[in-house]
């Protein structure tokens, strides 16, 4: 028996879920083009898997099966990897922004407490 | 045909590679741990991956004669499997804390707004004792 087909199911098929698991925790957070891009692609990548594993299941059986096919499963898988990277590529380049933008924040509300605080009014004194 | 669904799909790939190995510099730089590390390994290991296979399908001679064909097809597989999962895992970190950063700065919006306010209240009621 040949693990060859299985092969191919399997680990394309963990690393498309890794990959739509992570398009969906961003997604979730902050949705914009990017990850709408990720979520699309690891579809497509998912989806080429499972049709690569039945072209290798059918190649095992028949021999005489359509290279076209294969090929253009093959520019699929390739193609939602190069929609995958674009993704991520917006989703890095995003968080350069959102990261600086979270600590000015919490720096801001930190502040905020302080100044509101009943132990420290920030208005000042009265004069008596 | 076959060539040139292949020539494409290198080159697909290479340029896949390239974003990849960008934006993982970027969030490097941006945030240095190890799921940034892992992100930026991955993608050299794909991109080097990409590049020997390149290589080897421009020079046909490369695997016949400088190189035996298991020991190619097993870096192969080590680059291409390696650079993947550790990709997938600096990802899957990275896209955790991405958004998980963004729900925080939703929270710190709201919180920071109620603060205002409450600011605002308590030098509405600070004003009038000063001047009675």
């Amino acid at each position: 028996m040949s693990y060859l087909p299985l092969l191919l199911l399997f680990i394309p098929l963990g690393i498309g879920l890794l990959f739509g698991i992570s398009g969906l925790l961003a997604h979730r957070g902050f949705a914009f083009w990017g990850t709408w891009t990720m979520l699309t692609s690891s579809a497509t990548f998912i989806i080429s898997a499972i049709g690569l594993f039945a072209l290798s299941a059918y190649l095992v059986g028949n021999p005489g099966y359509s290279e076209l096919i294969a090929y253009i499963t093959l520019l699929l898988l390739a193609l939602s990897t190069l929609g995958y990277t674009v993704g991520l590529n917006a989703v890095c380049l995003r968080s350069r922004k959102l990261f600086s933008q979270a600590t000015i924040l919490e720096k801001i509300t930190q502040d905020l407490a302080t100044q509101t605080s009943p132990n420290q009014p920030i208005s000042p004194p009265t004069q008596r | 045909m076959d060539d040139h669904i292949f020539t494409l799909c290198l080159l697909i790939l290479a340029i896949a590679c390239a974003l990849s190995t960008f934006g993982s510099s970027v969030a490097l730089h941006t945030h240095h741990n190890w799921a940034t590390i892992c992100m930026t390994f991955g993608s050299l290991m794909l991109s080097l991956f990409t590049l020997i296979v390149g290589y080897a399908y421009l020079s046909q001679e490369y695997f016949n004669n400088y190189v035996s064909l298991g020991e190619s097809w097993g870096l192969l597989t080590i680059l291409s499997l390696g650079g993947f999962i550790l990709l997938g895992i600096g990802t899957f970190s990275f896209c955790a804390r991405f958004g998980a950063t963004a729900k925080r700065i939703q929270q710190l919006e709201t919180l920071a707004a109620a603060l205002s306010a409450a600011k605002e209240h308590q030098n509405q009621q600070t004003v009038p004792s000063q001047n009675p």
